[in-house]
């Protein structure tokens, strides 16, 4: 018979004692560790947030658009650092605390291969159970972006933009960001 | 603009120049270092791999059964040491020589989270472009089984199969994983 050492359980109270800046994320109840990502992420990162916040400007969306590092609590045993978030206006009140509690309206994430795995499984099922809309992923290696969209509760695969592609926002109307910005 | 350093693009003759049992794959012109296998991930392919063979073993020719590592050759670009292979008794003579070169009927993949981006993602397409009819992806940090069978050159995810189900394979018509025993 197979046995494995009983691995400890943390939960939020655990993480919310680690030291502020500590690199982890909670994810079903296990503290996992990322190294800093890869230059590629962060560029893409700052590019995406450039144009999204040119866009919330230029229409007077009163929502926001927060950076990394910025704590999401979901449950006892989840608490995620996504790559970008941002909350609408009519949800400010509900999610915007000390850090987020609860669903983000639209959340993005930029894989990296030793921890595709979380973004692409175990945190897109939290993202998807506890209702944030629109789910972007990044792909700096196969050059393209998933977006999921929420519909009856379960994510459909909206569009998948390849390089040279426009991604469409649906939350965002009119919002839409030009691959080429970061995908040559 | 983003710019990235240019990477070297190995290819199927650098990898054949490397000693044998060295951890690598060839995954889109990168040699891609796998990491040791947890003890658990070894054990899971072992009963997957029994599981097979005994459902084969009543068969005058039981086809071609192999457990990593067995490099199978695609292209210039990408040489991969699928978990599990098999091949059916039709084909055996068509792609198995000195190593397997094409597309095996079915390959079984058991995700671990440092690299489970290219078992989702990456070889998945490399998969499907070259005609594994039958792609199953056992996740031991989940306890679920996805099964992708082509359908018009694509897959579709024909099934998915929670804790203790049976996955059904199609290619082995009658043959059941078990995932209660495989994940016990």
């Amino acid at each position: 018979m197979l046995t494995v050492e009983k691995k400890k359980k943390f939960t939020a109270d655990d993480y919310v004692q680690l030291e502020e800046g500590a690199p982890f994320q909670l994810i079903n109840y296990d503290l996992i560790m990322s190294p800093s990502p890869l230059l590629i992420h962060q560029l893409i990162l700052g590019e995406f947030y450039d144009a999204l916040k040119a866009f919330i400007r230029e229409t007077g969306n009163q929502g926001l658009v927060v950076l990394p590092p910025m704590d999401v609590h979901f449950d006892e045993g989840n608490t995620y650092q996504p790559d970008l978030i941002y909350i609408s206006k009519e949800r400010i009140a509900e999610t915007a605390k000390d850090r987020i509690e609860g669903a983000p309206d639209l959340v993005v994430e930029i894989l990296s291969p030793s921890n595709a795995y979380y973004d692409l499984i175990q945190k897109k099922e939290i993202y998807e159970k506890y209702g944030v809309k629109e789910y972007i992923i990044f792909d700096p290696i196969a050059k393209n972006a998933h977006l999921y969209a929420l519909k009856d509760d379960a994510y459909y695969l909206h569009q998948k933009a390849q390089k040279g592609e426009l991604l469409h926002s649906l939350i965002l109307p009119g919002f839409n960001f030009d691959l080429t910005y970061i995908f040559k | 603009m983003l710019t990235v350093e240019k990477k070297k693009k190995y290819t199927a003759d650098d990898y054949m120049m490397l000693e044998e049992g060295a951890p690598f794959q060839l995954i889109n012109y990168d040699l891609v270092m796998a990491p040791s296998p947890i003890p658990e991930h070894q054990v899971i392919s072992r009963r997957i791999t029994v599981a097979m063979s005994n459902f084969l073993g009543d068969k005058i020719d039981d086809g071609f059964l192999v457990y990593a590592p067995a490099d199978v050759k695609f292209d210039k670009g990408n040489i991969f040491q699928p978990d599990v292979l098999y091949v059916t008794p039709e084909r055996k003579e068509q792609i198995v020589k000195g190593h397997v070169e094409g597309a095996p009927d079915i390959v079984i993949e058991i995700l671990s989270p440092s690299n489970a981006y290219y078992d989702l993602i990456q070889k998945k397409d490399i998969y499907e472009k070259y005609g594994v009819r039958e792609y199953i992806i056992f996740d031991p940090i989940a306890n679920t089984a996805s099964l992708y069978a082509l359908k018009d050159g694509v897959y579709y995810l024909h099934q998915k199969a929670q804790e203790n189900e049976l996955l059904n394979s199609l290619v082995l018509a009658g043959f059941s994983f078990d995932l209660g025993k495989i994940f016990k």
